[in-house]
C-alpha cells in the first residue's frame, strides 16, 4: 500500500530525514520505534504532505501513486490519515459543524451521496457513545479546552467519519490512562480489516500491549534502522534504542 | 475595482443638478436651511447653531488615521428629501449591485438599500410589526418625524448623552444631522424580535449624518439592529452618524450594526450608551468598508451594578485603515465590562485597536476585561494596539489581554489533512476567529458577514 | 552609601558592556549596577551595546534612599545571534523613571524582567519600547509592581515589528499591584506590527492581590495586611531567585523590607 524509496527530507534547512526506506502492505501492522528526536513523527508528517518538511529526494508512493507532491488534502482524500500527536485547536468552529464538513468532503471524493445532516448526528452519536466521549463536546470549538486524551479521542472520532485505508498513529498512547488507551485500541481494532494498514508512532510500548502489530522497526538519526517482529520490543525492553 | 470610475461618471451626470440645489461646505445659511427646511421648534435651531460654533472653535483629532484627504469644503452637508429619492435604480453603480448579487440580497431590498425605492413600506410584514409595537406603546420612527410628534421626550434626551464638546465630528453632526431613528421602549416592556432599521418608516436618507437616539426605559428590553452588510453608496465620502442610548435601571439593550461603506469613505461615527443601575448594555458590531473609520462605541457605567460588553470585529483589506476600539467608564461601584475585538488585516490594510478603559475612584469592586486578536494576511498588513488602561481605585481589576500574527501554519496541517483544501481551511479558521460576534448578530448578517470574509479573501 | 561593585569602575559613559569570567551557567558574561547614592542625578541617555554572539546577564538594582527623583535613559543595542537577560528592581524612596529603548536584531533571545515599587506620593513611571529589526529573534518582558501609599504608576510600553522584518516572536506580561486605596496607575501596552510574519502577544493586568490568594494566607492565620505583604515580598523573591547566581549581599537586604 504504501512504499517510502530511501527518503531525505530537510526541515529549516536541517536534515531530519536521511534516506527511509519503507514498506506497507495491506493487513498490515507496522510499529516504529525509537528515541525521542529520531524522526518518528516527521516521517508520520511527512507521508500526510506537511510542506514544512521538505523532501529533499526520494520517493513516497501510495497504492502505486506517487504522492511526493500531492497536497495534503488530496492525500487524505486518497485514504491516508494522520492521527496528530498534538491536534490544532480551532477556536470558532463547532465540532459538530466541522465533523459535518469531513464527511461531505469525503463523500464527494468518493463520489457518494453524503448523509443528511440527521442522519449523520444520529451516526457520529453512536461513535461518540463507542469512545466515551460526551456530547457537550459536540457544540464546543474543535479540540478547545479538551485534555490530550480527549483530543486523541476526538482524533479516533474522525478517522471513523474518514474511513481511511493508512491509518497513521503518531504517539497515540500519549496523554492516555489505561482505560482510554484499551478504549481507543478497541475501537482501532475493530475498525482495522485486511484491506487496511496501521503504521503506529511510538516510543514507549504501552499502546503494543493493545494493538499487536506485525512488523517493529526501529528509527534512529533520520534512518529506519533494525526491522523485525514484535519479540523486538522486548529487546528494546531490556536495552533500550542505543544498543543497536 | 473600478470604484472610483464609477464614482466619476456618477458625478457627471449628477453634477450639474447638484451645484444647483446642494451647497457644498459648512455655514450658519445651509444650517440654518437644513432647520428651516424640516420646520424645526427653535430650540433644534438654536443647538444646531451652537454646534456650529463649537465645530469652528474645535480642531481635527491629533491622533489616529490621516484625515488630510478630507476635504470639509468639498462636502455637500444636505440634501432635500424629495431630491434623494429621485435617484434610480440604474444609476446605482455597477459594483454595488454585483455585490448585492454575490451577497444574494433580492433586488427589492436592493432597491430600498440603496435608497431608491420606496416598496418596503407597503410590505405586510411591516404593517404588522408597527401595529404590534404601537399597541405596547414603543415608539420606533424616523427622528425628523419624531421630532414633531414626540417633541418633549426628544428635546429631554437629544445630544445630552454625546455632548457637541466631545470632538469636531460630533459638533459638525449637531449642526446638520439629518434623518436617523428614534426608539422609546416603554417602562417592562420586552421586544424579543431584533429592530431593524429599515422597518421604519423613512426611505429617503444619504445616511451620512443620521442620528439614532435610543431610549429603554426601567426594565425593558430591545434589540436594535442598525446598517447592512450590503455597501452602502452614499453622495458623500463622509459619515459622521451619531448614536445615543440611555439604558435606564435593570433595562437590557443591544445594538447590533454591520458597517459596509464604499470604499473611498470616511466613517467616522460616534456611538455612546449610558447605562444605570443593574442594566446591561451590548455593542455587536461589524466594520467591513469604507477607506478610513474611526469608531470607539462608549459606554458609561453611571450607576452601581452597570455592565457593558462590546464585541466587534473590523476587516482591513488595501487601502483601508479601520481605527476601532472601545471606551468604557466604570464611574460607579460593582460595574463590569468585557470587550473582544477581533481583526482581520489583508495586504495593504490597516487595523487599530484604540481602547480606553477608566475606572474612577468611585468604582469600587469592579471589573473590566478587554481581549483583542488580530489576524494579519499577507505582507504588507499593518496591526496596532493601544490599550490604555487608567485605574484609580485598588478594589477593582482590569485584565487586558492581545494576539497579533497570522494563521498558523500548524492548524492549517491540521485541516487539510482531513481533506479539507487550504483555501477552505483558511476560511474556516478566518469565520471561526470572528465567530464570537457572528454568532450574536442575526442569522441572515452573520451569514453575510462570513460571505463577505470569504469575498474579500478570493478578492 | 554602598560603593558601586568593582567591575562598575570598567565602565565609560558611553557603553556599558563587561566581559567576565564565565561563572554564570548561562550567560559568558554580566554587567551589575547598584545605586542607592544620595547624590545621583539625571543621566544622559546610556547606550547599552551587547554585541553579535554574546551571552550577557544585565543587572540593574535602585535601592534606598536618594535625593533626586531618579531618571534612567537606556538604549539598548542588541546584535545578531545574542542572548540577552537584562533585571531591573527599583526599590526606591523617591520617584523614578525608567525609560528604556531596546533595539533587536536576527536570531537573537531577548528577556527582561523588572520588579519595582513606588509609596508615598511618588509618580513613577517606567516607558519601554521594543524595536524589532531582524529576523527569528524572541523576546519575553515582564514587569511587575506594587504600589503603595498615594503612589501612582505611569506605564508605556510599545513592541513595534519592522515591515521588512521576518518570523520574530514576543510576549509582554504586565502587572501592577495597587495596595493602598489611594494608589493608582495608568498603563498602555501598545503594539505596532508591520509584519504579517510575527507573532506577538501581551498582557495587562492590575489589580490588588487576587482575592483567593489573600483569603488562602488568611485561613493559614495571617491577617490582611501580613497575607499582602507576604504575597509583595513574593514577587521580589521570584525576582531574587532568578539572579541569586550573583550573590549580591545588598539584595539579603530585601528581605528587610
Amino acid at each position: 500500500m504504501l512504499k517510502i524509496k530511501n527518503l531525505k527530507v530537510n526541515i529549516e534547512n536541517k536534515e531530519i530525514l536521511k534516506g527511509v526506506i519503507l514498506n506497507i502492505k495491506e493487513g498490515e501492522i507496522i510499529c516504529i520505534m525509537g528515541p525521542n528526536g529520531s524522526g518518528k513523527s516527521s516521517l508520520a508528517s511527512t507521508i500526510m504532505g506537511n510542506q514544512k518538511y521538505r523532501v529533499k529526494s526520494g520517493e513516497i508512493i501510495y497504492k502505486k501513486n506517487i504522492i511526493t507532491k500531492t497536497s495534503v488534502n488530496h492525500r487524505a482524500s486518497a485514504g491516508i490519515f494522520l492521527a496528530h500527536q498534538n491536534p490544532s485547536e480551532i477556536f470558532g468552529v463547532d465540532l459538530i459543524s466541522y465533523l459535518f464538513e469531513i464527511h461531505k468532503g469525503y463523500s464527494k471524493a468518493k463520489n457518494i451521496k453524503a448523509l443528511s445532516v440527521f442522519d449523520f448526528n444520529e451516526k457520529v452519536k453512536v461513535y461518540m457513545k463507542d469512545l466515551q466521549i460526551d456530547d457537550e463536546f459536540l457544540q464546543r470549538s474543535l479540540n478547545f479546552g479538551l485534555s490530550g486524551g480527549e483530543k486523541k479521542k476526538i482524533e479516533i472520532l474522525q478517522m471513523l467519519i474518514l474511513q481511511p485505508e493508512l491509518i497513521i498513529l503518531d504517539e497515540i498512547d500519549s496523554g492516555l490512562d489505561v482505560d482510554a488507551l484499551k478504549l481507543i485500541a478497541r475501537v482501532i481494532n475493530k475498525y482495522f480489516d485486511a484491506k487496511k494498514a496501521i503504521l503506529i508512532i511510538t516510543h514507549s510500548k504501552k499502546i503494543l500491549s493493545y494493538i499487536k502489530p506485525t512488523r517493529v522497526a526501529i528509527m534512529k538519526d533520520g534512518r529506519i534502522q533494525k526491522s523485525g517482529d514484535s519479540s523486538l520490543v522486548a529487546l528494546i525492553e531490556k536495552k533500550g534504542f542505543n544498543n543497536e | 475595482m473600478n470604484n472610483v470610475k464609477i464614482k466619476k461618471n456618477i458625478h457627471q451626470i449628477d453634477e450639474v443638478e447638484y451645484s444647483k440645489k446642494f451647497k457644498k461646505g459648512l455655514s450658519k445659511a445651509v444650517v440654518e436651511s437644513v432647520s428651516a427646511d424640516k420646520k424645526e421648534p427653535q430650540w433644534m435651531l438654536e443647538h444646531r447653531l451652537e454646534c456650529l460654533q463649537i465645530f469652528n472653535e474645535l480642531e481635527l483629532p491629533k491622533w489616529g488615521p490621516t484625515l488630510s484627504d478630507l476635504n470639509l469644503n468639498e462636502i455637500v452637508y444636505y440634501a432635500k428629501t424629495s431630491d434623494a429619492k429621485a435617484r434610480k435604480w440604474e444609476d446605482v453603480p455597477v459594483e454595488i449591485k454585483d455585490t448585492f448579487d454575490a451577497l444574494g440580497i433580492l433586488q427589492a431590498e436592493a432597491k430600498y438599500l440603496s435608497g431608491v425605492g420606496a416598496q418596503f413600506e407597503s410590505t405586510v410584514v411591516y404593517h404588522k410589526l408597527k401595529k404590534e409595537l404601537e399597541d405596547r406603546g414603543v415608539i420606533f420612527l424616523d427622528l425628523d418625524s419624531a421630532l414633531r410628534s414626540h417633541e418633549e421626550i426628544v428635546k429631554k434626551y437629544f445630544m445630552k448623552c454625546i455632548s457637541p464638546r466631545l470632538h469636531k465630528f460630533a459638533a459638525l453632526h449637531g449642526a446638520v444631522w439629518s434623518g436617523g431613528t428614534f426608539l422609546y421602549v416603554p417602562k417592562g416592556v420586552k421586544i424579543v424580535d431584533p429592530l431593524q432599521a429599515y422597518f421604519r418608516m423613512n426611505s429617503a436618507n444619504m445616511g451620512q449624518f443620521e442620528h439614532t437616539l435610543i431610549v429603554v426605559e426601567e426594565g425593558a428590553e430591545a434589540h436594535y439592529i442598525e446598517g447592512c452588510s450590503a455597501p452602502r453608496w452614499g453622495v458623500n465620502s463622509l459619515h459622521a452618524g451619531c448614536v445615543e442610548v440611555y439604558v435606564e435601571k435593570s433595562a437590557h439593550f443591544r445594538y447590533s450594526s454591520v458597517e459596509n461603506w464604499s470604499r473611498d469613505a470616511y466613517n467616522l461615527n460616534t456611538k455612546r450608551a449610558i447605562i444605570k443601575k443593574d442594566a446591561h448594555m451590548e455593542w455587536v458590531g461589524g466594520n467591513f468598508g469604507s477607506q478610513v473609520t474611526m469608531l470607539y462605541p462608549c459606554s458609561v457605567l453611571v450607576e452601581p451594578g452597570a455592565s457593558a460588553d462590546h464585541l466587534g470585529v473590523a476587516f482591513a483589506g488595501r487601502g483601508q485603515n479601520q481605527d476601532t476600539g472601545a471606551k468604557v467608564i466604570h464611574a460607579a461601584p460593582n460595574t463590569s465590562s468585557n470587550v473582544v475585538s477581533k481583526s482581520i488585516t489583508r495586504n495593504g490594510g490597516i487595523s487599530t485597536y484604540r481602547g480606553e478603559v477608566i475606572i474612577l475612584p468611585v468604582a469600587r469592586n469592579s471589573i473590566s476585561n478587554v481581549k483583542c486578536d488580530a489576524i494579519m494576511l499577507g505582507d504588507n498588513s499593518e496591526s496596532n494596539t493601544y490599550p490604555k488602561i487608567k485605574i484609580e481605585n485598588n478594589t477593582s481589576s482590569v485584565t487586558h489581554e492581545a494576539t497579533a500574527g497570522k494563521l498558523n501554519e500548524t492548524d492549517i496541517f491540521y485541516l487539510t489533512s482531513r481533506g479539507i483544501n487550504e483555501s477552505a481551511a483558511r476560511s474556516l479558521i478566518l469565520n471561526g476567529f470572528i465567530n464570537p460576534i457572528a454568532k450574536e448578530l442575526p442569522l441572515e448578517y452573520a451569514v453575510e458577514m462570513n460571505r463577505m470574509v470569504e469575498l474579500e479573501l478570493i478578492a | 552609601m554602598m560603593q558601586k561593585l568593582k567591575e562598575q569602575k570598567k565602565i565609560n559613559s558611553e557603553t556599558c558592556k563587561i566581559d567576565c569570567s564565565s561563572f554564570v551557567d548561562l550567560a559568558d558574561s554580566y554587567t551589575i549596577e547598584i545605586f542607592n547614592e544620595t547624590s545621583l542625578r539625571n543621566e544622559p541617555i546610556k547606550k547599552v551595546v551587547i554585541n553579535d554572539g554574546t551571552k550577557h546577564d544585565y543587572i540593574f538594582l535602585l535601592l534606598g534612599s536618594y535625593s533626586y527623583d531618579f531618571i534612567q535613559n537606556r538604549k539598548i543595542e542588541i546584535g545578531d545571534n545574542a542572548s540577552v537577560n537584562f533585571y531591573y528592581c527599583f526599590l526606591a524612596e523617591k520617584s523614578f523613571t525608567l525609560n528604556l529603548e531596546y533595539n533587536i536584531r536576527s536570531n537573537s533571545k531577548v528577556t527582561h524582567n523588572i520588579v519595582y515599587q513606588t509609596k508615598g506620593n511618588q509618580q513613577s513611571s517606567v516607558n519601554e519600547v521594543f524595536n524589532y529589526l531582524g529576523k527569528n529573534s524572541e523576546g519575553q518582558f515582564i514587569c511587575e509592581g506594587v504600589a503603595l501609599d498615594e503612589a501612582r504608576v505611569n506605564y508605556n510600553s510599545t513592541i513595534v515589528v519592522d515591515k521588512k522584518t521576518l518570523k520574530n516572536k514576543a510576549d509582554l506580561n504586565m502587572k501592577l499591584h495597587l495596595l493602598s486605596k489611594s494608589s493608582s496607575g495608568a498603563v498602555l501596552p501598545a503594539l505596532a506590527i508591520k509584519s504579517a510574519s510575527a507573532q506577538i502577544s501581551h498582557s495587562a493586568k492590575i489589580y490588588n492581590f487576587t482575592k483567593e490568594n489573600v483569603d488562602y494566607l488568611m485561613t493559614r492565620g495571617l491577617n490582611m495586611h501580613s497575607a499582602n505583604v507576604l504575597l509583595k515580598t513574593g514577587i521580589f523573591k521570584v525576582f531574587i531567585n532568578k539572579i541569586k547566581k550573583y550573590n549580591l549581599d545588598v539584595l539579603n537586604s530585601f528581605y528587610a523590607n
